[in-house]
């Protein structure tokens, strides 16, 4: 994370992605472990944010993360990524139980030439990104229980006419039918600015 | 023969202060009928801009301007995948398995070939 440190505060369009695609790693790992996807004993803990995160340790879990978020690192500097929607799914019906979904708003003017560098601390933002990976934590608490095996799949809403890589294919959006919807906290870089939503069935 | 105006702006004659009497009552209830509306209009806006938020939270987007992409070999597609795959390869085992019982059963519990005499039966 070299140029975004160039001067303390000034965040870069390349410093705002570097951000952005970290806080979705740590926050997707948190929400796997948070919701049993995986087992607890699977993942490790690490000091981010001020917070104590767990992060995987499973090799192919890592693997698919990071392919994936390489290829959002890029598809936010072009500006061209709208959601990320992190969908979890009972094994056996491929019914969706809950939708975790993070709104992207990506400021163009940033990518223009002559546009000057933001003006905001890496530290304030951090407060932000904390706020709201602790808001996603308290949400856990009075989410309905995942009764059955659940398993997870990373959506990603994008420009319509973008390019798309090989490994990757169009998928439904994967709607709830039944659902209550929670509008939690955002953060932005100045660049980037990143709502957080959940959506869960119904408990009835 | 004589070009007549209307019979009845005829009888309005020199009575001007009717027309404008008429247009003020118009104005008030305009006024009233202005106020009204806004007073809906405003409601109206609040009841769509809330369910615009809803259909934000649960995922709605617009397939004129958005796609929905994920990764092909994802997690749930993994799955889904192994699953199928456990299915098939649990019946073939099986059906493996209660060959080589079929021969242990026969020949006394000798075992050498049977492994290759399973898998020539199970063909």
């Amino acid at each position: 994370m070299a140029g975004k440190l160039a001067q303390k505060s000034a965040i870069t369009l390349r410093g705002s992605t570097d951000i952005v695609a970290e806080f979705f790693s740590y926050g997707i790992n948190s929400i796997l472990y948070q919701r049993g996807i995986y087992p607890p004993e699977t993942f490790s803990r690490c000091q981010k944010y001020g917070l104590t995160l767990l992060v995987t340790t499973d090799d192919t879990l890592k693997k698919y993360l990071a392919e994936v978020l390489a290829q959002i690192k890029e598809w936010l500097y072009s500006m061209t990524v709208q959601k990320l929607v992190v969908v979890i799914k009972s094994v056996d019906t491929a019914e969706v139980l809950e939708r975790w979904q993070f709104d992207i708003e990506c400021d163009k003017s940033a990518k223009d030439p002559g546009a000057k560098p933001r003006e905001k601390s890496e530290a304030d933002i951090n407060k932000e990104i904390s706020a709201v990976i602790r808001q996603i934590t308290a949400t856990v608490t009075f989410l309905p229980l995942l009764e059955t095996a659940c398993v997870f799949d990373l959506l990603v809403y994008t420009d319509k006419d973008l390019d798309v890589p090989d490994s990757w294919g169009e998928s439904g959006p994967q709607f709830i039918s039944n659902s209550e919807e929670v509008r939690l906290r955002s953060f932005t870089t100045t660049i980037h600015k990143v709502d957080a939503m959940v959506c869960y069935k119904k408990d009835d | 023969h004589k070009l007549r105006v209307a019979e009845q702006t005829k009888s309005l004659g020199s009575g001007i202060s009717e027309v404008e009497q008429k247009t003020i009552l118009q104005l008030r209830e305009k006024i009233a009928g202005l106020e009204k509306q806004l007073e809906m209009v405003s409601e109206e806006k609040e009841i769509l801009e809330a369910r615009i938020e809803q259909r934000n939270l649960q995922g709605d987007y617009d397939p004129t301007k958005t796609k929905v992409l994920h990764f092909s070999m994802n997690p749930a597609a993994m799955a889904q995948k192994q699953r199928q795959e456990e299915l098939a390869q649990l019946r073939e085992e099986n059906r493996k398995l209660k060959e080589r019982v079929k021969l242990l059963e026969t020949s006394g519990g000798v075992v050498e070939d049977i492994t290759q005499k399973v898998d020539q039966n199970v063909q």
